[in-house]
């Protein structure tokens, strides 16, 4: 657990690690805290006040139902962080599995699981997911199952290796020959030796969900209204730029700073956790 | 290293084969009355029509059956005709698809040619301020979604330029003035997101070439700073970033696909989607298996070219 | 000296006469947001569709922005008193785009196919009560009914003539056009645009004034706006009404305004619990806030309305005869309680995602009709999935935008007739039925007027339809564009008036 605080210290020194965590905590903060830090709710449509700026009552203005644009960015925050969130877990889960499995029993089981990850992998990103919800549907979950399904192939790559060359490595083997069971031996050496690589993906992995939630919402295939989705905020505010661009303005800035934030972080995660740039 | 390529090309033909099945089976596997669906947007639907269509595209028969009639058609070069136009698949997407690799293709020298300033400022200011400004705003571009950014530029050039055609296409053979200009954002709201992958993987390998020996060796042999860095480091840096190219090429086509939504650009991002909206089968299942190997075929062009840049690769 | 006078006067009404003067030539850019599946206008059933071919093809009769019914191929014709038989004498001289004469062989060669059950079309039982067809020698057509029908001469501007010897050879007219129109097919790039030139051998003297006709395929609508702003495009037909608004105060643009014959809607199926009971039916419209609608979806350009659009006046009772149109919660809660449902209902509403003003009105009665007890889940579907579900009856309620019609009898039978071929409430009333054919049978205007305004007042409150807003069609033109006049049915007949001013 030391390791955590020396690298949460480290993460500071860096003044861009610094602002990675310091925007990561302020977005996460805001979805978790929606419901009690929101101040109005995020479906409420008042069409008096519709497309106006930001005032007192409305902080960040209000979208063309004269919902109120902050209440709606914390939800969709809320929102777009559990789809990001739940997709890069199912990836880790499934594709750390595969991989790690994969990399441990060998032969015929390798190749064929590998084989099949190079063939998700050959798709491009949003077909694939266009073709998943295309079948399961459009709605936040199944958006979160496709990136998710779309992601796992990189962290199964991802595992492979390290997984390979700690299988050979001395602890191991020592393990092995001392009756030790394959399940501890993963857990006990395993996992903190990849600890490191999965936080680093995991980040940026997160940000670049985000965008691809966004993405999806714009092709009407992510996230549907009235529900709240940065992305279909986004998507839905360009309609109205000459009027009232501020749905559009808050969205793309929210969309910006979550992004922003994990990605900084994973970058520089990256960089501290790479043994060939310590020390320079 | 005839082996490697022979291996290689064997996991190729193994993939792509699996792309097939994968393209097949998802495309049937989304829920609804395809035939009707193919029918119901734009016509009456009678149940002759339903039954010619069923017959036409051979749902009745088996799905096995119907997959190999598919994939040696493929093989042949046929790879059948759209519902509704009933032209020629290949003939489809042979229209469709040199916008598309234009696109792709120009995005992807863009983001490498604005890469190389960027990677070699970030590993020359090594953390300083500057370096920390160049990299935030090199990573902000790819934290924006593209169909923003193009919506951005379309307001942007009306408000500041009102006479540049941003919309639409036209041929280059007909107006090859009109053609770039109107590819001109596109290519950049596709390229920005780049920058960020592409100018920190030359930077790490820039940094990494600029502590080896060779390079101390041209500099103790009193080279100037510059010469050490074009000369020597630069050059090899920029092999490592052909290997990322391929995957690039994949994120790219995923902006495409959103981007020529905006900039109403015929090209087969927008042939895709609405072929799986109107589930117009065999064009679904041509075009992402066309696209699909396309890529495929790209990463193995890559790894080769990467095998055969760089001398330090085993062909394991 | 007073010769100057008048020379100078002369001079200046001739300058000023001249400044009306349509100029010839010129492409009119239009930008669309769908293209055509296919060309053939007797398949068609989309928008999208009819938009493009309303220029390459004709009927016997065509409809004006008065929504009278007007000679178009046909020159004139003669009703018999007893109202069963009509004949046409046809206009001499047209030619179709390939050369070909029109005569009345062609118009025989339509009505068959049209009525063809292997072509499938979607108007065939618009002429059921057509006994039969014959000519006269080359230039008139004879019309027998088999009961009076007063909506046919309407009707018929909606058969598109094709020519006779291009069909029989089994000429393909998805991806081909052969018309009579002012306009012609010259190149269609899928996905990209649809090009129309000029028929130089249009019948009427001089039109069309522009060269060409280009629709540009352009999906995203921020990017329309954008384009008719800065003068890419020169017409964008038929818009929303968000867009329309952002439109309002945008230099260089200015928009053409009409009532339209669509409306918004939300449909029920009245054989699925809980809309089998008329009185959750009512209980609905009431809580149904219509004049918010107007404002919330329309922008406040667009009226209430009942089954008969307000542009069709003469025949459209006025909403203060439908009592279930004075929004009132508590009502619907009530009527909900007697219909046993004291805790409310829950249901799914299926929304046609293509269309924005669709997908917005249902979100605005989403909430409205939380309030009084309907909880209503929204699931937005694609037009072709949209379509299967809706034809199936595979729903509790829609959300979507219908085409009215010219004449009441049109769109009222084939909705609300028992088997009506888009009857997907599967609704059935014998009153309903009995006037129906009476109104269209009847052939004294005002018989016809009674009828209709029992059936909107019987259909209003009760019927399988909550008849939501009637918005105000919009087009937006660049100010250079003269000429155009917009029409009701979304039609763009007047593009063969259109001109384009320096």
């Amino acid at each position: 657990m030391s390791g955590a605080w020396t690298l949460a210290r480290g993460l500071l020194k860096n003044p861009l690690g610094a602002l990675g965590l310091g925007l990561t905590l302020l977005v996460v903060l805001g979805g978790l805290l929606a419901p009690l830090i929101a101040p109005y709710d995020p479906l409420g449509q008042d069409i008096l006040a519709r497309l106006s700026g930001p005032s007192p009552r409305h902080w960040l203005g209000t979208d063309q139902f004269g919902r109120d644009v902050l209440s709606r960015i914390l939800y969709g925050i809320r929102a777009s962080l559990s789809v990001a969130g739940l997709s890069v877990i199912i990836a880790l889960l499934i594709g750390g599995f595969l991989g790690v499995s994969a990399a441990y029993y060998g032969g015929l089981y390798d190749r064929l699981v590998m084989r099949v990850m190079d063939v998700f992998l050959a798709f491009p990103i949003i077909l694939l997911a266009i073709g998943i919800i295309a079948m399961l549907g459009p709605n936040q979950w199944n958006t979160a199952l496709a990136i998710g399904i779309v992601y796992t192939p990189i962290f199964a790559r991802l595992v492979r290796g390290p997984t390979l060359v700690l299988r050979e490595s001395e602890y191991v083997q020592a393990a092995q020959a001392l009756g030790a069971s394959t399940l501890r031996v993963m857990w006990r050496h395993l996992l903190p030796n990849l600890a490191s690589v999965i936080l680093v993906q995991s980040t940026l992995s997160l940000s670049t969900a985000i965008l691809v939630e966004a993405s999806l919402s714009f092709l009407g295939l992510g996230t549907q209204p009235p529900t709240p989705s940065l992305g279909l905020m986004l998507s839905e505010g360009r309609a109205y730029l000459t009027l009232s661009p501020w749905t559009s303005v808050f969205s793309g800035l929210a969309i910006l700073v979550a992004s922003l934030g994990f990605n900084l972080l994973g970058d520089v995660l990256r960089d501290a956790l790479d043994p060939r740039l310590k020390g320079r | 290293m005839l082996t490697y390529i022979l291996r290689r090309f064997l996991d190729l033909v193994l993939v792509l084969f699996g792309v097939s099945v994968l393209v097949f089976l998802m495309i049937r596997l989304i829920p609804g009355d395809a035939v009707q669906i193919m029918l119901g947007a734009n016509t009456e639907i009678t149940p002759d029509r339903l039954q010619a269509l069923r017959e036409k595209l051979g749902l009745n028969k088996p799905l096995p059956v119907q997959y190999w009639d598919w994939l040696t058609g493929v093989l042949r070069g046929d790879l059948g005709q759209s519902v509704w136009t009933g032209a020629p698949i290949r003939d489809e997407i042979l229209a469709r698809l040199p916008l598309t690799l234009e696109l792709t293709a120009l995005s992807l020298i863009l983001g490498v040619i604005l890469s190389i300033p960027i990677g070699i400022l970030t590993a020359y200011w090594r953390n300083s301020t500057g370096e920390y400004l160049v990299r935030l705003a090199a990573i902000a571009g790819v934290t924006v979604p593209s169909f923003w950014l193009g919506t951005l530029f379309i307001y942007l050039s009306f408000r500041l330029w009102p006479t540049f055609p941003t919309i639409g296409y036209v041929p280059l053979t007909q107006d090859p003035v009109g053609h770039f200009s109107r590819l001109l954002f596109p290519i950049l709201a596709l390229s920005l997101p780049l920058l960020a992958g592409l100018s920190r993987l030359l930077r790490s390998t820039l940094l990494d070439i600029l502590n080896q020996d060779y390079i101390r060796t041209a500099r103790a042999k009193g080279l100037s700073e510059r010469i050490v860095l074009y000369k020597h480091a630069l050059r090899n840096a920029l092999i490592p970033l052909v290997t990322v190219v391929g995957i690039q090429a994949g994120y790219l086509f995923g902006g495409a696909i959103v981007v020529e939504q905006v900039f109403a650009l015929p090209g087969m991002g927008r042939l895709i989607v609405g072929a799986i909206n109107e589930r117009n089968y065999p064009l679904v299942q041509g075009s992402i298996l066309l696209v699909t190997a396309g890529f495929v075929f790209i990463n193995l062009l890559v790894d080769l070219a990467y095998a055969y840049l760089d001398p330090r690769v085993e062909y394991a | 000296m007073r010769r100057m006078g008048w020379l100078f006067l002369a001079i200046l009404i001739g300058s000023l006469a001249g400044a009306q003067n349509p100029i010839r030539g010129g492409t009119l850019q239009i930008a669309v947001d769908s293209s055509p599946a296919g060309l053939d206008p007797h398949v068609a059933t989309a928008f999208a569709t009819f938009v493009v071919i309303g220029n390459i093809y004709e009927g016997l009769t065509e409809i004006d922005e008065g929504l009278r019914v007007r000679p178009a191929l046909a020159e004139s014709w003669k009703v018999s008193s007893d109202g069963l038989t009509y004949t046409f004498k046809l206009r001499s001289g047209v030619t179709f785009h390939n050369g070909q004469a029109f005569d009345a062989k062609d118009v025989l060669a339509t009505f068959n196919r049209v009525r063809d059950p292997k072509t499938g079309s979607p108007i065939a039982s618009r002429f059921n009560l057509v006994k039969e067809v014959r000519a006269n020698g080359p230039l008139e057509v004879v019309f027998e009914l088999s009961q009076p029908f007063s909506p046919f001469l309407s009707e018929l501007a909606g058969l598109s003539i094709v020519p006779a010897e291009y069909i029989a050879s089994g000429g393909d007219l998805q991806r081909r056009a052969v018309g009579t129109g002012p306009f012609q097919l010259k190149e269609w790039v899928p996905d990209t645009y649809i090009l129309l030139e000029r028929n130089s051998k249009y019948y009427r003297q001089g039109r069309p004034y522009l060269d060409a006709l280009k629709f540009n395929i352009v999906p995203d609508a921020a990017t329309r706006q954008i384009g008719i702003s800065s003068g890419t495009y020169h017409f964008l037909p038929n818009i929303d009404p968000s867009l329309a608004v952002t439109l309002k105060n945008a230099p260089g643009v200015k928009l053409y305004e009409s009532q339209d014959l669509s409306y918004s809607l939300l449909g029920m199926n009245v054989t699925r619990k809980p809309f089998d009971n008329p009185k959750v039916r009512e209980a609905l419209n009431y809580a149904v806030d219509r004049k918010a609608l107007v404002q919330a979806v329309y922008f406040g350009n667009g009226v209430p309305g009942g089954p008969l659009s307000p542009v069709l006046k003469g025949w459209a009772s006025s909403v203060s005869a439908f009592p279930c149109y004075n929004t009132n919660p508590q009502k619907a809660r009530e009527l909900l309680r007697q219909a046993g449902y004291p805790n409310g209902v829950d249901f799914t509403i299926l929304t046609l995602g293509s269309v924005k003003t669709v997908v917005d009105a249902a979100q605005v009665l989403q909430a409205q009709l939380a309030p009084a007890g309907f909880r209503a889940k929204i699931e937005i579907l694609e037009l072709g999935k949209f379509v299967q579900e809706w034809r199936n009856s595979n729903f509790d309620a829609f959300a979507s935008l219908n085409g009215g019609s010219v004449d009441p009898d049109g769109y009222l039978f084939r909705t609300f007739s028992t088997g009506g071929s888009t009857n997907v409430f599967k609704y059935s009333d014998p009153r309903v039925d009995q006037l129906l054919n009476q109104g269209r049978t009847a052939t004294s205007a005002d018989t016809r007027r009674k009828i209709y305004a029992e059936l909107q007042v019987k259909l209003a409150c009760q019927g399988p339809i909550a008849h939501l807003v009637y918005g105000t069609l919009f087009s937006a033109a660049r100010e250079n564009v003269q000429g155009f006049k917009p029409i009701p049915t979304r039609s763009l007949l007047y593009l063969r008036e259109t001109w384009l001013a320096r």
